[in-house]
């Protein structure tokens, strides 16, 4: 059961890297756009993709804590004690650019430089701060109640930074490029994001290189694990996103942020079947820190009732807001009036 | 300041902070809801302008009430991770089917906000209505969840471990329908009078067209609705801290002496040992409200030991602040609806409406004194007469940084919130270009 649970709580997780850590390339690249000629068009497709959902990405973050807090309240209490630093750190990030964003969206124009500027570097910032703490339960540097800070300048650390702000890099200029285009927002903006999608995606490829190069000498545990079966889910990861990047090459957005997003979604979810059984490496395993089993068949049942009606809806809001037009003026009726 | 005087006020602040967006995330919809429903079934432009306005003000709100959620839920496990710790399986779980209520309200409200173009009228009018749901759905279970917190059942506690949790006993704990029905109401009350607000003082500027009084009658309307429930929902919980709190009870009322037949008192000057001064008694008072029987024990402060008492003065006085403003509020509503029914000169005068402008503000002023008795009412515990605030803080050294920078940032939110509210009310005219889609631009 708590294989289950620890199973839901860890989709939360990787679908929050993974809508989030889009999200923080969005900032990325509008921060980049700026030094660009093509800085208009570019903030139009990114913010157009960018209104309709980030606050419910945002959620999943929420959905992820309180999984932990319902289902492994010790793993929560573990994780809050150790990486408080870098949780407040990203947690101010996160605030800072969302008041950007408001100004951004709701403000007087006179603030928009400004608040572009913010929004950018807080983006970035926050990425990196989650990227750090997202590493840390598996490097084998929390040790009894504290994170070790040998950690911050470890090998696994150093390289997982620059993993994780490519990586939203890519997922966000994959997904901006194929709402442009959906939405016919701009040929300029579509073809500049896709050849940086593809840049970027072909600079993971090393970096994924350094990072396993640092996570098998530095953590034991996996240096055991990665030459089993156990890695299958990571490689088909690679593997999808291989294939995405060839759809990108050949135009087919669509398919293409479909195939890189699975291929993230694999890759992270590998990540957890490597470290199995532990939640927080060599501190505690899944079903040290899990909660008595009423609760996991409470949180169980909600989920199962929960999650699919959520991905439900969410595909109606993704679909509507970001899906092709045309499709969707077929079915308007009368246009609402005002 | 001690880490834990450090923690206890960033808590305060924070949630302080997130309750005025929350209650506001609860009762906006409903005034949107009703508005829109009139504007439609009347094809009445106006209606539908009103609206309009309320949902870009709702949209604002929303942007920074979904940030100081997402930090309360970050913070209560970095500031309390030991509370995380014992009661997560209990409270988690609630907490967990909260989620899914915020993630249809934001869903539904997302498909609100870029579904005008693209849906049907009455399809669009209708994706409000999860809206509505998921803010009260979210309130009534975060509430719920807090009142485990001041009456904890549901689990055999042996070590200062909750073992065997039985989650359903937990949710329906005894402090449960006071204070939920009590705080769904606040909002919607608050929020009512909030609108009405808004529209009273543009009437009092001079501005007095068909817009500006419907605005008013919308709000009022769901004050008036909510006014009872609100009120019912007050005194039970008032008589549920009787039965299961006495020591905030005896901080709320200044009961120092356990005493059969107490009187309630008024006002007046209370002390730290809960001796009031100057007050106001009537006799039996308070035994008839707490208790329903004018000879029922109330129990003083005598009877509980120094170091398990809540600190009187504040709970004391944020209890009569709300109970004033509770009544001033019932004032403002009966004078409106009796103005529209028989006196209709006294909205063409300035007192009813300097009435309602200020019940606005009011409003929120009791929802936090309400917060203040609730939570410093049942100090010096965290998890009522089980686990002290003081053995559930942190160790880490951050903590006074912390409330540093989370007080600086809420004062950034809050100057973001004015000048995006304001600007995004102001530039009605400019509405195509700068609404409150992007979309809607090239659309
Ligand atoms: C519009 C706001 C508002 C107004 C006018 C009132 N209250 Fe209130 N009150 C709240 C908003 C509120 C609140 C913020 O919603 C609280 C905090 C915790 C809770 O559940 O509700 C609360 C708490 C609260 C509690 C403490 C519950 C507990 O700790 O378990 C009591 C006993 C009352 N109220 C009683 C009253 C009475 C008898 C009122 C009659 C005039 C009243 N309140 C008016
Ligand atoms: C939104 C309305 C709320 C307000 C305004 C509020 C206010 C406060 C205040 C003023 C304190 C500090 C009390 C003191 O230490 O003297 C506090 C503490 C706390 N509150 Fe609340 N609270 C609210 C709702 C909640 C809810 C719904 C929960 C539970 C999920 C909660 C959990 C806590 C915790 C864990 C603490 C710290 C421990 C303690 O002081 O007992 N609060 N809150
Ligand atoms: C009495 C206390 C509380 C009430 C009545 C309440 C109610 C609400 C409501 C109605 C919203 C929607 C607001 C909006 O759409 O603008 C909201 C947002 C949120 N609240 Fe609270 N809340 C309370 C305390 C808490 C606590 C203790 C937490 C942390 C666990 C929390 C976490 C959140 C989050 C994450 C959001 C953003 C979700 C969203 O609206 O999309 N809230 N809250």
């Amino acid at each position: 059961m708590e294989v289950a649970a620890f199973t839901l709580v860890w989709i939360g997780l990787a679908l929050y890297a993974l809508l989030a850590g889009a999200d923080f390339g969005v900032g990325l690249w509008v921060l980049f756009a700026s030094f660009t000629r093509r800085e208009e068009e570019i903030r139009k497709a990114a913010f157009g993709y960018f209104g309709p959902v980030w606050e419910v990405n945002g959620l999943f973050l929420v959905f992820f804590i309180v999984g932990l807090m319902a289902a492994f309240p010790s793993a929560l209490a573990l994780l809050s004690r150790a990486l408080i630093g870098l949780v407040l750190f990203a947690l101010v990030m996160f605030v800072v650019r969302s008041c950007a964003y408001a100004l951004l969206h709701h403000g007087p124009e006179r603030y928009h430089p400004v608040a572009r500027w913010t929004f950018g570097i807080s983006s970035v910032l926050a990425g990196l701060g989650l990227g750090y703490a997202a590493v840390a339960p598996s490097s084998g540097f929390i040790r009894g109640d504290a994170l070790d800070p040998g950690f911050y300048t470890s090998a696994l650390a150093l390289t997982a930074l620059p993993l994780t702000l490519m990586g939203s890099a890519h997922l966000a200029a994959v997904v901006i490029a194929a709402y442009a285009h959906a939405r016919e927002r701009g040929e300029v903006a579509t073809e500049w994001l896709r050849r940086k999608a593809l840049v970027a995606g072909a600079a993971m490829l090393p970096l994924t290189v350094l990072f396993t190069i640092s996570l098998v000498t530095e953590v034991d545990y996996i240096r055991d694990q990665i030459s089993s079966l156990r890695v299958l889910p990571m490689v088909a990861g690679g593997a999808a996103i291989l294939l995405g990047m060839w759809s990108l090459l050949r135009r087919r957005y669509a398919s293409a942020s479909l195939l890189i997003f699975a291929g993230y979604f694999a890759g992270l979810m590998g990540g957890a079947f490597l470290m199995y059984p532990y939640m927080v490496y060599p501190e505690l395993t899944i079903s040290e820190g899990a909660a008595p089993d009423a609760s996991l068949l409470f949180y169980l049942v909600i989920t199962a009732v929960g999650l699919p009606l959520l991905i439900a809806a969410m595909v109606a809001l993704y679909n509507m807001t970001l899906g092709p037009e045309r499709a969707q003026s077929e079915r308007l009726r009368e246009p609402a009036e005002g | 300041m001690s880490d834990l005087l450090a923690g206890r006020a960033q808590m305060g602040i924070s949630l302080g902070f997130h309750i005025v967006f929350a209650s506001l995330g609860v009762g906006l919809p409903a005034l949107i809801c009703m508005a829109h429903f009139v504007g439609l079934k009347r094809g009445d432009e106006v209606w539908m302008r009103l609206a309009e306005r309320l949902t870009r003000a709702f949209t604002v709100l929303v942007v920074i009430g979904v940030v100081s959620g997402i930090i309360i839920s970050v913070e209560l496990s970095l500031l309390w991770p030991d509370f995380m710790e014992r009661a997560g399986p209990i409270i988690g779980v609630p907490i967990s089917v909260e989620t899914y209520a915020f993630f249809f309200e934001a869903i539904f409200l997302a498909l609100y906000l870029f579904g005008r173009d693209r849906l049907s009228p009455w399809a669009h009018w209708a994706t409000l209505i999860p809206v509505c749901l998921g803010g009260a759905a979210s309130a009534w279970i975060i509430v719920s969840v807090n009142s485990w917190m001041n009456t904890p059942v549901g689990f055999d506690y042996v070590n200062g471990e909750f073992k065997n949790p039985d989650l359903v006993q937990a949710v329906f704990n005894p402090a449960m329908p006071g204070q939920t029905l009590h705080m769904v109401g606040g909002a919607y009350v608050a929020t009512g009078f909030a609108c009405a607000a808004v529209y009273a003082i543009t009437m009092l500027r001079g501005r007095r067209g068909l817009y500006e009084r419907r605005g008013l009658a919308v709000g009022m309307t769901l004050a008036a609705f909510w006014i009872v429930p609100l009120g019912v929902g007050g005194d039970l919980a008032g008589r549920l801290v009787n039965e299961n709190q006495p020591a905030k009870l005896a901080a709320m009322e200044g009961v120092p002496k356990t005493e059969k037949g107490a009187p309630l008192t008024i006002g007046g000057i209370t002390g730290r040992d809960g001796e009031t001064k100057y007050g106001i008694e009537i006799p039996y008072g308070l035994s008839l409200l707490a208790a329903r029987d004018p000879d029922a024990v109330i129990k003083g402060l005598e009877e509980i030991r120094e170091d398990d008492r809540p600190p009187v003065v504040p709970v004391r006085y944020a209890f009569q602040l709300m109970l004033w403003i509770g009544n001033l509020l019932i004032l403002a509503v009966t004078g409106y609806w009796l103005a529209r029914w028989k006196r209709p000169r006294w909205l063409e005068g300035r007192a009813l409406l300097c009435l309602i402008a200020a019940a606005g503000p009011l409003s929120f002023l009791a929802i936090e004194a309400g917060w203040v008795v609730t939570e410093v009412g049942r100090q010096p515990w965290i998890i009522y007469g089980l686990r002290r605030t003081s053995q559930s803080l942190t160790e880490s050294g951050l903590v006074g940084l912390m409330f540093v920078v989370f007080t600086l940032l809420y004062v950034g939110m809050s100057i973001v919130t004015v000048i995006a509210l304001r600007s995004e009310l102001d530039l009605l005219p400019k509405r195509a270009r700068h609404s409150s889609s992007s979309e809607a631009a090239s659309t």
